[in-house]
């Protein structure tokens, strides 16, 4: 029962949680107002904070976007292949 | 669908690309430009720093939103229209709008440059959206689903 449960709304709980996880993720503008001591910044301002710093240089600032980029890319991946799976199997038998 | 594939790989290859060596397909990797970026722009704290606002934001979002459409979608409360107007006018308001009330009320809360004061506004921004997607998941679902489980499967619910 719990299973069958469980197959029907993981699609639901995989895309709010890929959505709200990539929104955190990327957020700019909440994080700049609300995260201002230096060892609370996230991802998105340590890059924005790079970036200022290092303006000539397009080679060191892609690097650093690369850090920002793989990890959602990965998770992103991992969770897409669950995401069609649960479409797939989570069919009710009534 | 290959050219949609190359279409949205290919900044993310040039992206590659130019991390790697600037102006064009690299020659020879630049592995040392990541080792620079690791060092000096103090990747690593943001990168957990990151990873705990994401993960406080996905539990609390799928619980949020989890109860939210549940009761929504499965108990016919009264009032249940409301609620979901409610929600949609939540989203239509944008976040800017509330940035500075917030931040005065941050600071008097002592949440002010924390961790879990962003993922309290995280779940705040993300849970009415996650609230009303939710709900579809769950209508198409019979109301009679125990029984009806019970009866093409016997064996295994006994």
């Amino acid at each position: 029962m719990w299973r069958a449960t469980i197959h029907v709304v993981a699609p639901g709980f995989i895309t709010i949680a890929l959505g709200s996880g990539l929104a955190a993720w990327n957020n700019f503008l909440i994080a700049l107002v609300f995260l201002t001591s230096p060892g609370k910044t996230p991802a998105s301002i340590s890059l924005h904070a790079f970036h200022q710093g290092f303006s000539q240089n397009d080679a060191l600032i892609a690097a650093a976007g690369m850090f920002m980029l793989v990890p959602m890319v990965l998770l992103f991946v991992a969770l897409q292949r669950r995401f069609v799976a649960g479409l797939t199997a989570g069919s009710f038998v009534g | 669908m290959t050219t949609l594939a190359v279409y949205f790989l290919a900044p993310m290859v040039i992206f590659v690309f130019s991390a790697l060596n600037p102006l064009g397909a690299p020659h020879h990797w630049l592995w040392s430009d990541f080792v620079t970026v690791w060092n000096q722009a103090d990747i690593g704290t943001g990168l957990k720093n990151s990873a705990i606002i994401t993960l406080g934001t996905m539990v609390g979002v799928c619980f949020i939103a989890g109860c939210a459409s549940y009761s929504m979608a499965r108990l016919n409360l009264p009032g249940a229209n409301g609620v979901i107007i409610y929600l949609i006018a939540t989203i239509a308001f944008p976040v800017q709008l509330f940035l500075v009330p917030l931040f005065y009320l941050w600071v008097h809360l002592h949440l002010f440059s924390t961790l879990p004061g962003v993922i309290v506004i995280y779940w705040a921004v993300n849970s009415p959206f996650a609230a009303l997607l939710l709900p579809l998941f769950m209508v198409g679902w019979p109301a009679d689903w125990r029984s009806r489980l019970a009866l093409t499967a016997p064996a295994r619910s006994a």
